[in-house]
């Protein structure tokens, strides 16, 4: 290691320690301006998997050093910890989300969240979101995971991702559509409803055109009942 | 990957999307006629053409559900108030008589010099932040940004002689920004664009009565984003909305040009880019997915109201505005879902709870 790293090194985890003391974002513009060394700095500190104990440290590293680093750094420390045999859940969650942020970029680390498709705590559903993203080639392998997302996620977004992603997948998209249209009838998130609603409008479907119209006059919520309306004249003018 | 690649890779010169921009042949100075609420107006291709944002209200509101309720949208249109009825606020001339009964004294033009220049900024400053605004600073004019025409076509013509722009950004409230896309969260901005033009117009004001020329401008004459980026204010988000360290884009931007001499502030890096490469939130939250989910920046347009040759991501405004349209009233989601928002510990805010936390502080 050459000198100027070793120093960077030393500056990093000083301000790392006051930082844990006292959160005041201070790591962020050090790293700004350091990338490169502390990009392997970083992924030569997760090569050590007691890492994942300490919850504190990942989070400054997630919040403050990852969202600076480039690619060539990044995508390897993401999936060097997606191979912890013990990981927290959120610190789980939050990798593979960000590796599927990361799309087709991250294809590397596929193998390492496939084994969590069908994990709880939200960590099966994201999975199969970021597998979606990263275009994993076994689709059909992922439609379980995300119409379980789609139904049980307790964040509305996760359940908008999921509809996102199975929408978006077209050549799947006959068998999905019952699912998508009983989440539009019966999600509790209006913003989740309206946005099936919107997607909708570009699927030429009798089965989505009754959904439209029955969402159109029925959902409790008027912003719903005003996107069907516009998704319904949409279709109109594709037939 | 070969150390010749990685070497050509550092190389290649790096395109950036603020707070340098960067600019192909193709960029132009662009016209407000071709903005959204330009196009609204003449584009019979806009799915939305003539569908105007409260159109919809009628249908839309509802008092079972919350944030959609005649209350909501009486706050959210009463916010408004001030900058739609006080147009003046926005006069490229002083005000005067009649509004103003006082006789007008004749100032002399205040002398600005090398050795004053530097207190005559900060005194801008101070006024700027004592007439409501939060943060200030002042960029040199760049003709670049200036519209080539306003909404109904009419040609803009700069004055000769304008050295500086003054850009301002007033912070809008967290909690109703967190209720986004209801209509109660319509009362932030409405609220932003009131405070505009009262902060604008005074300081215009106060330019002026020091003898120089002071022109205040809310959303109208020039691009209030890529001036508040020279101005140091932030940089561009994937939203594509100025984005500042502290507050995310939870700011409304306004701007007064000036001849005023004043010294110019450093433009802000704080690394938003390399973080919206990483962060795909604002893109999964879009009501209507408006924002771009591609990884890197591009000179990709989505819309024809997008400025053609500038490097960035590209929102597809024509889809925000047609959410705007069905949900009667704008929306903030992006920028309630931005963790540059959420530093200061912002969550998403139940429109009930909204309004519990404000009677109850009755
Ligand atoms: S304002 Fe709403 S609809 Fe528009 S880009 Fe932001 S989240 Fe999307
Ligand atoms: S939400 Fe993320 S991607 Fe969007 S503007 Fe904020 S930091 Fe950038």
């Amino acid at each position: 290691m050459s000198t100027k790293t070793t120093s960077i090194e030393e500056e990093l985890f000083k301000l790392i320690e006051q930082e844990l003391s006292r959160p005041n974002y201070i790591v962020e513009p050090f790293v700004q301006k350091n990338k490169e060394e502390v990009g392997e700095i970083i992924l030569r500190l997760v090569q050590n998997e007691k890492l994942a104990e300490n919850l504190i440290l990942l989070s400054i590293i997630y919040r403050q050093v990852l969202p600076y680093l480039e690619d060539e750094h990044y995508i390897p420390i993401l999936t060097t910890i997606m191979q912890y045999d013990k990981l927290d859940s959120r610190i789980c969650f939050q990798t593979i989300q960000r590796l599927g942020w990361r799309a087709t970029k991250a294809q590397e680390a596929i193998p390492f969240i496939v084994k969590y498709l069908g994990e709880k705590q939200g960590i099966g559903d994201v999975a199969a979101i970021a597998l979606g993203e990263m275009e994993y080639d076994k689709f059909e392998n992922l439609i379980p995971g995300l119409l379980s997302a789609l139904k049980n996620a307790a964040y509305y977004g996760t359940r908008m991702n999921a509809a996102r992603i199975l929408i978006k997948n077209k050549e799947h998209l006959e068998s999905v559509l019952p699912k998508l249209i009983e989440a539009l009838e019966s999600d509790e998130d209006f913003r989740l409803r309206q946005k099936i609603a919107r997607n909708f409008g570009e699927i030429n479907n009798s089965k989505v055109k009754k959904a439209l119209l029955k969402a159109h006059k029925n959902d409790k919520h008027p912003v719903v009942r005003t996107v069907a309306k516009t998704s319904l004249d949409d279709l109109e003018k594709l037939t | 990957m070969s150390d010749v690649k990685k070497k050509e890779g550092k190389n290649k010169k790096k395109l950036t999307v603020s707070p340098e921009f960067t600019l192909k042949d193709d960029f132009e100075p662009f016209s407000e006629y071709d903005s959204i609420f330009g196009r609204v107006n003449w584009d019979e291709k806009m799915k939305t053409y003539k569908v105007y944002m409260y159109d919809k209200v009628p249908d839309i509101l509802d008092e079972e559900q919350p944030g959609y309720t005649q209350i909501d949208h009486a706050l959210a249109i009463a916010s408004w108030t001030v900058h739609d009825y006080f147009r003046r606020a926005f006069s490229w001339e002083k005000l005067a008589k009649p509004n103003n009964m006082m006789p007008d004294a004749l100032p002399e033009v205040y002398k600005i010099d090398e050795k004053n220049i530097d207190k005559v900024t900060r005194t801008i400053k101070a006024v700027t932040k004592s007439f409501g605004a939060d943060m200030v600073g002042i960029a040199p004019y760049d003709k670049k940004w200036t519209y080539t025409e306003d909404r109904v076509e009419t040609p803009i013509e700069m004055p000769e002689g304008m050295t500086s722009v003054i850009a301002i950004g007033a912070v809008m409230d967290a909690d109703t920004i967190s209720t986004s896309p209801s209509m109660t969260q319509g009362f932030a901005s409405g609220m932003g664009y009131s405070q505009m033009a009262f902060i604008v117009s005074s300081l215009a004001e106060f330019i002026r009565k020091l003898g120089y020329r002071a022109i205040p401008t809310g959303n109208d004459t020039a691009l209030s984003i890529p001036i508040a980026v020279d101005a140091g204010l932030g940089q561009v988000g994937r939203n594509g909305l100025l984005t500042t360290r502290d507050h995310g884009a939870r700011v409304r931007l306004c701007k007064v040009f000036t001849d005023m001499p004043l010294l110019h502030d450093e433009k802000v890096d704080f690394g938003l880019t390399d973080y919206c490469r990483k962060c795909k939130r604002c893109a999964e939250a879009c009501e209507n997915e408006a924002i771009s989910f591609d990884d890197e920046p591009s000179f990709k347009t989505y819309s024809d109201s997008n400025n053609k040759g500038i490097y960035r991501w590209a929102v597809n405004v024509d889809k925000c505005y047609e959410f705007w349209t069905d949900n009667g009233g704008e929306c903030s989601t992006c920028i309630s879902v931005c963790p540059f928002n959420l530093r200061s510990g912002l969550r998403f805010t139940d429109p009930r709870d909204y309004w519990k936390k404000r009677l109850a502080e009755q």
